[in-house]
């Protein structure tokens, strides 16, 4: 009798384990993760908003209204104006555009090169391995906001040296992990079977390694997200970044923001919160996704 | 290995100035807009000493830096070091209080969330953490001038002042800048201190200290924070870099006239001279610490010192 009930169970338990379709996935996700399902809703909110800025916009971000200048929030300008009577909140919306832009592209640069960096070195070994490690000490040894800075002075200001600077100084921790569980891997025995049967080296890293790291490779990136955009925010604000009329959330911050900021303060409350709010999802996402993806690291 | 890293990185930083389209010269006179001709280009290149090869540049360059001199400063027109010597102790203050701070408060917060862990009070201060990572330092840093502002209007000290001239006015004007900028990494190190000291807290011979009668203040005290501060110590090394992003950022927040504020000036202005000189001196630096914090490291351990 005993034995029949825990056989139900244990029935039950597997049909539940099979359903891992993506509604019942998701309800599985907000039980056990709350915060985690939150961060989701927040960064999906996050990318609709990038995404349709130009929907939800009420005004052009770089129009000046020189009759309205330095606004407080009302029911025209719902998070007030700017020095050059520029709406706030349009701006808001194009400047978390160009943050999650800047912010995604730069860990998709980290995430390919830096993880690919670490796969290859990882399965080479060697004088190679040992060359790159010093190098990436020597950049995690580094304050990133100056080595971002080293960057941005070499190649000028524009979106594009932003973006790779911020990619650079993300890639060492990426290529750590990817190295790491590649020396792993690269023990095991189906890659010295891989290779008796006489598979090509790119072969073995695209085919046999790659698709191993991937979970690992997952979880630093999403959890570099969050630090990316902060990145960015911190740039454009020491005005460095996102350069003038164009917006994002830390360029809103900067050089006349300041100056304007004791009479019309609602010029730096908003991006700042847009900010906290946007790295605030991300993080708690990514802590959710690294506990789904990888429990041995769970809790630290 | 220090000094591999000092060397490999000073060519790495002066090459990377290197490769930029156009030379400073170019840039500096595209900013004046002075109506130069070819000639006197040419000429203020070979005052700078643009026109030599590349590797005689690295190496003029190595040898200014090492007699001290790291030539005129392209915007100020004055010594690179004279302005370095003015912002140097401004951020050395920042820096060494702010290293206080994290200390201080990451042992207490770490501590005391583990002890009483699972707590009203380990929730509260985990979820500040982790809410306080998400907000960037520089807008902390305006939200509290604003706030004290409106509510108690009360400024901080716009005009540096030298800690030898007026120390109390000084030490105003650098503690609330310092904690600011020593947020996040307070958060970061308490996390580290609580988990270390969980750790410790399972060990026997914790079980054993209180077993034996011994007041919990004590055990934690004497017996779990020594051994738990070990893994941390090292990390005080590390955190010790990181604070250099929080310092920049404040030191622009709260108008001070350090190294950081100097650096994006430079970096802004396209001041190739003050840029690498300065990220000279911070690869130098880091990698000092990062020396210290492998000694220190075997120092603490006595597994480590045994093995060597």
């Amino acid at each position: 009798m005993n034995q029949d009930v825990t056989k139900t169970e244990a029935a039950a338990l597997e049909r539940r384990a099979r359903k891992t379709g993506f509604i019942p996935g998701l309800v599985f996700l907000v039980r056990r993760k709350p915060l985690g399902a939150f961060g989701g809703v927040l960064v999906a909110l996050m990318l609709l908003v990038a995404a349709f800025a130009e929907v939800l916009q009420n005004f052009d971000p770089v129009e000046p209204h020189y009759e309205d200048r330095l606004i407080n929030t009302n029911s025209t300008y719902w998070m007030g104006t700017d020095q050059f009577g520029r709406d706030i909140y349009s701006r808001l919306l194009h400047g978390t555009r160009v943050s999650i832009i800047v912010g995604f592209s730069a860990i998709g640069i980290a995430a390919v090169g830096g993880g690919l960096l670490g796969i290859v070195v990882g399965y080479r070994g060697g004088v190679l391995d040992l060359i790159v490690q010093r190098i990436v000490d020597i950049l995690m040894a580094f304050p990133t906001i100056i080595m971002a800075m080293v960057v941005v002075t070499a190649l000028g200001t524009s979106l594009f040296s932003l973006i790779f600077a911020i990619g650079l100084v993300q890639s060492p921790n990426i290529s750590r992990i990817t190295r790491s569980v590649t020396l792993s891997i690269r023990e095991r025995g189906y890659i010295d079977s891989a290779r008796a049967i006489g598979v090509s080296e790119p072969r073995l890293i695209l085919r046999h390694i790659l698709p191993n790291t991937v979970s690992p490779w997952i979880v630093m990136a999403t959890a570099e997200l969050g630090t990316a955009i902060l990145t960015e925010s911190t740039l454009s604000f020491l005005g460095i970044g996102i350069q003038e009329p164009n917006a994002s959330l830390g360029s809103m911050l900067t050089g006349l923001a300041q100056q304007y900021r004791n009479e019309a303060p609602w010029m730096v409350i908003w991006p700042g919160v847009a900010i906290s709010i946007a790295v605030f999802g991300l993080n708690v996402f990514g802590d959710a996704v690294r506990d789904v993806l990888d429990p041995r690291q769970r809790g630290r | 290995m220090a000094l591999i890293a000092i060397v490999g990185s000073s060519i790495l930083i002066f090459f990377i100035m290197r490769v930029i389209p156009g030379d400073p010269i170019t840039a500096l006179l595209a900013q004046a807009e002075l109506g130069l001709t070819n000639e006197e280009r040419d000429a203020m290149r070979a005052q700078f000493g643009l026109d030599l090869p590349i590797y005689q540049q690295y190496l003029k360059w190595v040898w200014d830096v090492l007699r001290l001199d790291p030539g005129i400063s392209l915007v100020r027109q004055n010594p690179v070091l004279e302005n370095f010597g003015r912002a140097f102790p401004v951020t050395a203050e920042l820096t060494i209080i702010s290293l206080v701070f994290v200390v201080v408060f990451s042992l207490l917060l770490g501590t005391i969330t583990a002890v009483r862990q699972d707590t009203w009070l380990d929730y509260v201060v985990r979820i500040t953490a982790i809410g306080g990572l998400a907000i960037p330092v520089f807008w902390i840093g305006i939200m509290v001038i604003l706030a004290l502002l409106f509510w108690f209007n009360y400024t901080n000290p716009l005009v540096y002042v030298p800690f030898t001239r007026d120390p109390l006015t000084n030490l105003q004007q650098f503690l609330l800048p310092a904690f600011i900028g020593s947020i996040r990494s307070i958060a970061i190190c308490a996390r580290m201190v609580r988990s270390s000291m969980l750790d410790i807290l399972d060990e026997d011979y914790v079980r054993t200290a209180y077993a034996k009668g011994l007041r919990e203040s004590v055990v934690v005290m004497r017996h779990a924070l020594k051994n738990a501060f070990m893994p941390v110590a090292t990390l005080y090394g590390v955190t010790l870099i990181g604070l250099f992003n929080g310092v920049v950022v404040v030191e622009v927040v709260f108008n001070l006239p350090g190294l950081g504020r100097l650096l994006v000036g430079a970096v802004a202005a396209r001041d190739y001279p003050t840029v690498q000189f300065l990220i000279l001196v911070s690869v130098v630096f880091a990698s000092i610490i990062n020396l210290l914090v492998d000694l220190t490291y075997a120092m603490l351990d006595p597994r480590v010192r045994v093995s060597n």
